[in-house]
Parts: C-alpha cells; structure tokens; sequence
C-alpha cells in the first residue's frame, strides 16, 4: 500500500476541520485574558468577611464598653447627670425645697462640655435628650454616688449624702415607668433570632449585553419565581435607637426560564451515550443568568421562541428527533447562596410595637445551583447552570416590627428588599449582567438577654 | 480586511467584544486542530484555553504581515508541542502489534465519517499522534519534528511507520464495523 495514501487521506478528511468549541470555552479564556494574575491575593470574599468580622467585633466592644461599664467612667457619668433633666432630686439634708439641688443647679457646671464630650460613636448612636432606658436610668443613679461629682460639690458628702441618697433608690420604679411611658421602650443588648422568609425574586438586566448574543428578548422569556430563605441572626443594642444586626442564612434565588420545549423517548429511552460514566449532553440552553449546561440524557430541547437553545449537531448524528415525544415546558434555574448580612436597624416608633427601618450589605457565597424541567423543582435536576460568580454582594432594605412575645421573646415581621450590587453572571458570559433582587416577608423570633 | 484590522485594534485595547470576535472568527478552525492533537475533548479544550491566552497576549507581535489565521494557527500547534512536552512519557510501543488484516485500503478511509477518523487519530499514542499531525497534516519536515518534541529524526521515522501502521489496522476494525452494520 502507498505509505502517501493515508497520509493523503487523512489531510483530506482532517485539514481544515471546524468542530464547534463547547459554550463555557470562551468564559474561561475570557476570564483568563481580563484578570491579571495576583499570586498570593486574598480573595475578595475573604478580605469582605475579615472586614465584616472586625466591624461587628468593634461595634460590640463599643457597646460593652460604653453601656456596661457605664457605671465605673466618670466622663460617662457625668454625661448621663447633664443629660438628664427629667426629675428633680430630692432636697438634702439641711436644704430648703425651693433651693433643692436639682442637677440642673448645682450640676450647671457639670456638663459634658466641661467634663468631657461624649465619644462621636456615642453621640452618633444615641439621641442624649431621650436616653431614657432602664440602663440608662442605672447610669443617672450611678453618677450621684460618683466621687469627682462630689468633689465638684455637686451632691453633699459624708453623712449628708447617704441621708440625700436615700430617696433617689425608692424613685427608681417611677424613674422606670417615666421613661417607658415617655415613648422609648428599654431594650435587650443582645438577642439571638431566626427566620424563615416566602421570597418572589427575580432580576435586573442591564447592557444585554456587551455581547448582544444574537439579540434574544430575555426581558419576555424569563419569569420570577417564588423561594425562600432562612437564617440566624444576632441584634446588637448600639443605643434605644440603633441596632446592629448580623448572621447567616441560606438563600434561593432563581427564575424560570419558558417557551424551552423539550421532548424525550416514547419509552424514555437515553438520546445520548455516556462517556466514562458523564453523560455528554449536546444542549446548552443560554439564559440571562448563566448557560444551562444539560444533563439528562433522556430529553432534547428546543427553543419555542428565539435562539436560546444550542446544539452540537455533531454530537447529535444519530439521534432521530422526528421519533421523540414532548414533555413538559420550560426549565427553572435555582441558585442557593450562604450570606453573611450585615444590617442596621433604626427605631422609628419605640412602643409596645417597634417600628424600625432597616438597610445593609450582605455578602453571598454561592453553594450550588440545579436547573429543573418544568416548574417542580422537587424532582430530579437535569443540569447546572455555569458561568454564576462564585462570590456576590447585596443591599439590603426594608421593615422590621417588633412585636413583644412573653418574657424576652420578640416577634419580628419584616417585608425586605434585596438586591445584587455585582452582578450574578461572570465577566465574560455573553448574555449581559443581571442583577437578581427579590422581595420577601420574614418572619422570626428572637430571644433577648 | 478594515474589519480585522478594527478588531486586532479593539483586542489590542483589551475590548471584550473585539476579543470576542475574534475568537468567533477562528474558535471552530482552531478547535478541529486542538482535537487532533488531543487524546480527548478536555485535552483540546484546555489546548484551544491556553492558545487563544497567548493570542491575545502576544497579538501585539503580530506584524499584519502574512495570515492571521496562519499566525494563530502557528501558535495553536506550538501550544500543542508544549503540552505534549509537558506531559512526555515513555510508550510501551510493543504492545502496539502489526497483524492488521486490511480488507480493502482504498475502502476504509472514503467510508468513515471525520468523526471517525478524528477519533481514530486521538486514539493514537501521544509520541506517535504528534509525528503524523506534524507530518502528515502541517507537512513539517523530519529534522523539524525532531527538533519540536525533542527526538532523533529516526526516531520521528520510526514513529511515523509505526502511526500508520496502527491507523491502518484501526481503519480496517473501523471499516469491519461498519460492513456489519450494512
């Protein structure tokens, strides 16, 4: 045989051949020409994590420190007497009532301008003319038996104080009731919670895209679909005004994706043979959010509406659609991300029922993601979706009543919105950026101590 | 030509959709290549990954000078050597046996499919696939294949000889197949 002649051959079949490349080929080399290499750089989602663990750690240290040791800081003290204009103490010994030192006499001099300023992180926090609490009721006692409070003359001494100091412990159910009933409900430091939230989520598309891939309407082929999300949380006291609130939950995010026909066997037979046990599914399915990588052998898709389906026909010889049966329509894509929020809540109305305004960040770890045929997403996956960034951020907004339960238990019913701040699909996917958002009413309890 | 030249410009600039483009232009060309140097779709898929990052790295050498497409395909067979280079190992050429009965050998090759023979060509040993790809197919010389993957020129023969030899016999299996199926 002529040793050219398979040569021959083989340049004929083989030069010039074009074999489509796999989807996700150009994510990879696109992220791989966009990102300078940073040997030995933290990643993102650690150095957010870092940031977020000293934020909670300093808030809480400050916290501590200016409400529990309230007590033992004289600069503290005197700021509590100067702030605190609401009763009268009573007349010491050897005084006449008309000329009773009220702290506003003879404390003129003691104020905070004189003795020493509030810390900007208090003075942020708290609002001083109604720093009313049971705390804070503790600290305007603490401060009458303070020593350089005395020295200034403020209160009498020796004898003559223990005499004027008397009174001021039987005054300390009424000095509660006063400040209850003055609007502004005293508040645990620190309670533990959790949550279960209905979510409807969906997402926003913007620049579809730099790529423009073939110009498929996303807006009207995706729909929003209903999830849901649990979490753990922690709320930090700051000030009656101000709570910190921080945890983890789990959360569903997803869409539906419709209009994507998919048929299979009349006898459910598979379409596709397996290499090495991985079943090598020629379909990909673009979508707003990720490509669909396919999966399941049995079924083949095709797009009712646009171009969304992809198909290596090459993969596909031997396959007689002709003979396939429809199945269900349309596929729904869940993401499910662990989040680390960090929010703040505002008190707007302090009463039985607190009101507070709440807004943060919350980053998200994304754990994993299915794609399902249909709307059931309790039933076998059929593929993943690829190209979803591994690390995302989100704000956080919304409403929170707190509705007292018996004991330290407090009821929390929160209509929340979130929102992606990065969006969801890697640089380089060429559907665009979608930013998923998702509104949610949670409901939880928490416990106060 | 204006329009390569727009696009070798938006890519120099690191523009995402020129960037694209140009992949666009010879993704499929240069993927058919990574498959017949590769022993699997992975294999090709990490060569076509690792060439079109040196294209876009190195697009600024392009002089605009002779084809593009020649350039890039240049790059994808060096891309291609490296990896074999990387991952050289000593074959056990004696199990490969000479006793392939060619029923018809001017039959075999027409009736296959290019899916076919490209899967007959990944079936090769490494060494012995990427002499009959440097010779057969980009018609490299002895003494260059020699130099590429760091052999003796008679060894890049005996590789060659030994190539054939077990495409023919995989033809034939190919071909025996296919009669039965008729």
């Amino acid at each position: 045989m002529d040793q050219q002649y398979i040569d021959r051959k083989f340049r004929e079949k083989l030069d010039g051949l074009e074999v489509n490349p796999p989807v996700e080929a150009w994510l990879s080399i696109s992220e791989a020409i966009s990102k300078p290499s940073r040997k030995g750089a933290v990643p993102v989602f650690f150095r957010m994590a870092a940031a977020v663990a000293v934020l909670v750690v300093s808030l809480f240290s400050l916290n501590f420190l200016f409400l529990n040791r309230a007590g033992q800081d004289a600069e503290l003290t005197d700021w509590s007497v100067q702030d605190a204009p609401l009763y009268d103490l009573p007349p010491g010994p050897g005084e006449e009532s008309a000329e009773s030192p009220t702290i506003t006499d003879d404390a003129a001099p003691v104020t905070a301008t004189q003795i020493g300023q509030p810390s900007p992180a208090r003075a942020f926090f708290s609002d001083p003319a109604r720093m009313i609490s049971r705390d804070n009721v503790y600290l305007q006692r603490t401060a009458l038996s303070f020593l350089p409070l005395r020295d200034r003359g403020v209160v009498p001494t020796g004898d003559a104080f223990e005499a004027w100091n008397e009174p001021m412990n039987g005054s300390t159910d009424q000095l509660i009731l006063a400040a209850e009933t003055d609007g502004i409900r005293g508040n645990n430091n620190l309670s533990f919670g959790a949550h279960f939230s209905p979510q409807y989520n969906y997402r926003i598309l913007r620049g579809v895209s730099d790529m423009s891939f073939r110009d498929i309407p996303f807006q009207s082929l995706e729909e929003r679909i209903m999830t849901y999300s649990v979490g753990l949380n922690t709320f930090i006291e700051l000030s009656p005004r101000w709570t910190l609130q921080a945890g983890v939950g789990y959360m569903n995010m997803g869409q539906y994706v419709k209009d994507i026909a998919s048929y299979q066997h009349p006898s459910r037979l598979p379409l596709y043979n397996s290499n090495t046990g991985q079943v090598n599914h020629p379909q990909s399915i673009i979508t707003s959010q990720g490509n669909i990588r396919l999966a399941d052998p049995h079924l083949y898709f095709a797009d009712k509406q646009s171009y969304r389906v992809l198909t290596n026909r090459h993969a596909m010889e031997g396959t007689d659609v002709q003979s396939l049966i429809e199945s269900q329509e349309g596929v729904t894509q869940v993401f499910r991300f662990v989040e680390v929020p960090v929010v703040f809540r505002y008190a707007v109305f302090n009463g039985d029922v607190g009101l507070r305004l709440k807004g943060g960040l919350a980053a998200s770890y994304l754990l994993n993601n299915d794609v399902f045929l249909g709307h059931d997403v309790m039933q076998n996956p059929i593929g993943k979706t690829t190209g979803i960034r591994q690390f995302n951020f989100s704000a956080v907004g919304g409403f929170a009543m707190d509705i007292p339960l018996t004991g330290n238990l407090t009821f929390h019913l929160e209509p929340t919105g979130q929102i992606f701040i990065s969006p969801i699909v890697r640089e380089g996917v060429m559907t665009g950026h979608a930013y998923p958002y998702g509104f949610s009413l949670q409901t939880g309890i928490s416990y106060g101590f | 030509m204006d329009v390569l030249k727009e696009i070798i410009k938006g890519c120099l600039q690191s523009r995402k959709v020129d960037q694209y483009h140009l992949y666009a232009m010879y993704s499929r060309k240069m993927y058919g290549i990574c498959l017949r140097y590769a022993a699997s779709t992975d294999e090709a898929q990490d060569i076509l990954q690792e060439g079109f990052i040196k294209v876009f790295k190195h697009l600024s050498s392009y002089s605009g000078k002779g084809s593009l497409e020649g350039w890039i395909k240049r790059i994808f067979i060096n891309t291609a050597i490296e990896k074999y280079r990387e991952r050289i190992y000593h074959l056990s050429v004696d199990e490969v046996g000479d006793n392939g009965e060619f029923v018809n050998e001017n039959m075999g090759v027409e009736a296959l499919n290019v899916r076919d023979i490209l899967t007959v060509v990944q079936q090769l040993p490494v060494q012995y696939r990427m002499v009959f790809n440097l010779y057969a197919l980009e018609g490299y010389s002895h003494k260059e294949i020699a130099e590429a993957l760091d052999i003796s020129e008679s060894t890049a023969r005996s590789n060659l000889a030994r190539a054939r030899r077990i495409l023919k016999h995989k033809l034939n299996k190919e071909f025996e197949v296919i009669l039965q199926a008729i």
